[in-house]
């Protein structure tokens, strides 16, 4: 698991800049339309220029959503932050993305800036295993720019939660590496994992991802215990309990939407 | 005489009643009374093809004034697989709280059993009130299951209303989940109650349309000492579990 950082000028990323927008690189295209862009990219943009602005710097993030409109083509990609709502404590961030041109999803963000005292703290209890502790079982290629490392299935799990480990080994884009808030979002994108065991008879592409946050996460590593909640009904409610290597720092779910795969008609 | 309720409809607005009044002001409407009002403004909101709620997310940063009320909801993204709807309540022309909802088709999907709650049904528990102004008895019935109000920790409860959100009209069950994990903090809300700690937001997961007169919330919070909290919750019915729901604490010190 110990890897030697490549020097900046040789790190992958998933975008690069261009004039006030960014273009996809490889990392980010869709595993469903190669003319498209992934969730996950879409998800570290988000947060890429959320955290650029001076909201992300003077209060605390309590909830991002995300909302996929439609397929982003792999072209320039904007995305508008403006505050939706403004007070001294609690402030509420929209955003539009654009790719070529096109509204292509939307976000929100929800900024706390506490004043006065704040309650003692709970004790925080770290994660009973470590992404050390299973180096042998990598998700994605590690082209990806992925390090994603599932020690425990929900399967093998008491409590039927996967154990997922995230970290991000290319940046979002050139000298921009991937801050835990975006580490976070992108762990929040494999809901689709906890489906695995149906992965022959149906897809279940996700549309929207929502973090709540209890503190800030600090570090390159994110876990997160993932479960769906899947009663019959069309969708399936990922609920993912997130935390770094100090202990949890939030929730996040998916909502992810069955549909039976096609048979390939035998020739 | 019709039955109590949350609002009265009337020339296009929704007067508040006394069951809408804040906890912690009384000049101002608790959330489950906006937030209820919000999420029936996107149940009413034009669609295409048959939808239902998947997830609504509600912003009750700023304080809905006790006074009358328009609501209003606008479709974002119309689609026969899914749709999202803004909705907003408004008090003398000034947008007061707002809610973002995303609906979806009734597909077809694998049934996996939930984890059982374990929890003791209604009708095995005491009465208890959670907070002062939704008190037992009216406008909600509420029995705690685990942990209780002036206790550390998380804890669960069982909340039946027996107030129409709108005078005459009986709330979908979507809604009545809504009001019933607003309340929430009255049970679990990570520190002492000398603590002030108004929820800012409220967002629900469904994973199917809850159904009956009975709805279970079992509730957690985090806190970590940054100022706000999060309170996680699992919704049931009396089939059993149904979704998830989340608010932000934000703490201060009264006086």
């Amino acid at each position: 698991m110990t890897t030697t950082p490549a020097p900046p000028e040789r790190r992958k990323r998933f975008y690069v800049a261009d004039g006030d927008g960014f273009v996809p690189t490889g990392l980010s295209t869709s595993p469903w339309r190669r003319d498209a862009q992934n969730g996950l990219a879409l998800g570290l943009m988000v947060v890429h220029t959320l955290e650029a602005r001076p909201e992300a710097k003077a209060g605390k993030l309590a909830r991002l959503t995300l909302d996929i409109l439609r397929p982003a083509p792999a072209q320039l990609t904007r995305v508008a932050w403006r505050v939706a709502r403004g007070g001294r404590r609690v402030r509420l961030l929209e955003a539009e993305l654009t790719a070529g041109g096109e509204v292509a999803a939307r976000a929100s963000a929800l900024f706390v800036a506490p004043t006065g005292p704040a309650p003692e703290a709970q004790p925080l209890t770290p994660p009973g295993a470590l992404p050390q502790d299973a180096p042998e079982r990598l998700i994605m290629p590690r082209e990806t720019g992925l390090l994603a490392v599932r020690d425990v299935t929900r399967k093998e799990s008491p409590s039927g939660r996967q154990s997922l480990w995230l970290k991000l080994t290319a940046d979002i884009a050139p000298g921009a590496p991937a801050s835990p808030i975006a580490t976070a979002v992108a762990i929040s994108d494999f809901g689709g994992s906890t489906l695995r065991d149906y992965s022959a008879d149906w897809a279940y592409p996700n549309m929207d991802i929502a973090v709540h946050f209890s503190r800030t996460p600090r570090g390159e590593w994110v876990h997160a215990a993932s479960a769906p909640m899947m009663l019959g009904h069309g969708v399936a409610v990922v609920d993912h309990h997130l935390s770094d290597l100090d202990g949890p720092f939030g929730r996040a779910h998916q909502t992810l939407f069955l549909s039976r795969r096609q048979k390939a008609a035998r020739a | 005489m019709s039955a109590p309720a949350f609002f009265r409809a009337e020339s296009g607005l929704y007067h508040p009643l006394q069951p809408a009044t804040a906890p912690w002001t009384r000049k101002h409407q608790n959330g489950a009374a906006a937030g209820g009002l919000l999420t029936r403004e996107i149940e009413r909101a034009p669609m295409g093809a048959p939808l239902r709620l998947a997830r609504i997310t509600i912003e009750l940063g700023r304080a809905t004034p006790l006074a009358p009320t328009e609501a209003r909801s606008r479709v974002v993204r119309d689609g026969k697989r899914q749709q999202l709807v803004e909705a907003e309540l408004l008090v003398d022309g000034e947008v007061c709280a707002t809610a973002v909802g995303l609906r979806v088709n009734e597909g077809e999907a694998p049934f996996e059993a939930p984890a059982p709650h374990g929890l003791p049904g209604p009708d095995e528990a005491p009465r208890t009130p959670l907070t002062s102004v939704l008190g037992e008895g009216w406008p909600m019935q509420t029995r705690v299951v685990r942990g209780a109000r002036d206790e550390a920790g998380g804890g669960a409860y069982w909340t039946r209303f027996n107030a129409d959100l709108v005078e005459g009209e009986a709330a979908s069950a979507t809604v009545r989940a809504v009001m019933a994990c607003d309340p929430a903090a009255g049970i679990a809300n990570g520190a002492s109650r000398d603590w002030a700690f108004p929820n800012i937001d409220l967002s629900l997961y469904f994973a199917r349309v809850p159904d009956g007169d009975w709805i279970l919330t079992e509730a957690d919070a985090e806190q970590f000492g940054e100022g706000f909290g999060l309170i996680s919750s699992v919704l049931s019915d009396g089939e059993g579990r149904f979704g998830y729901a989340h608010q932000t604490l934000l703490y201060s010190k009264p006086g």
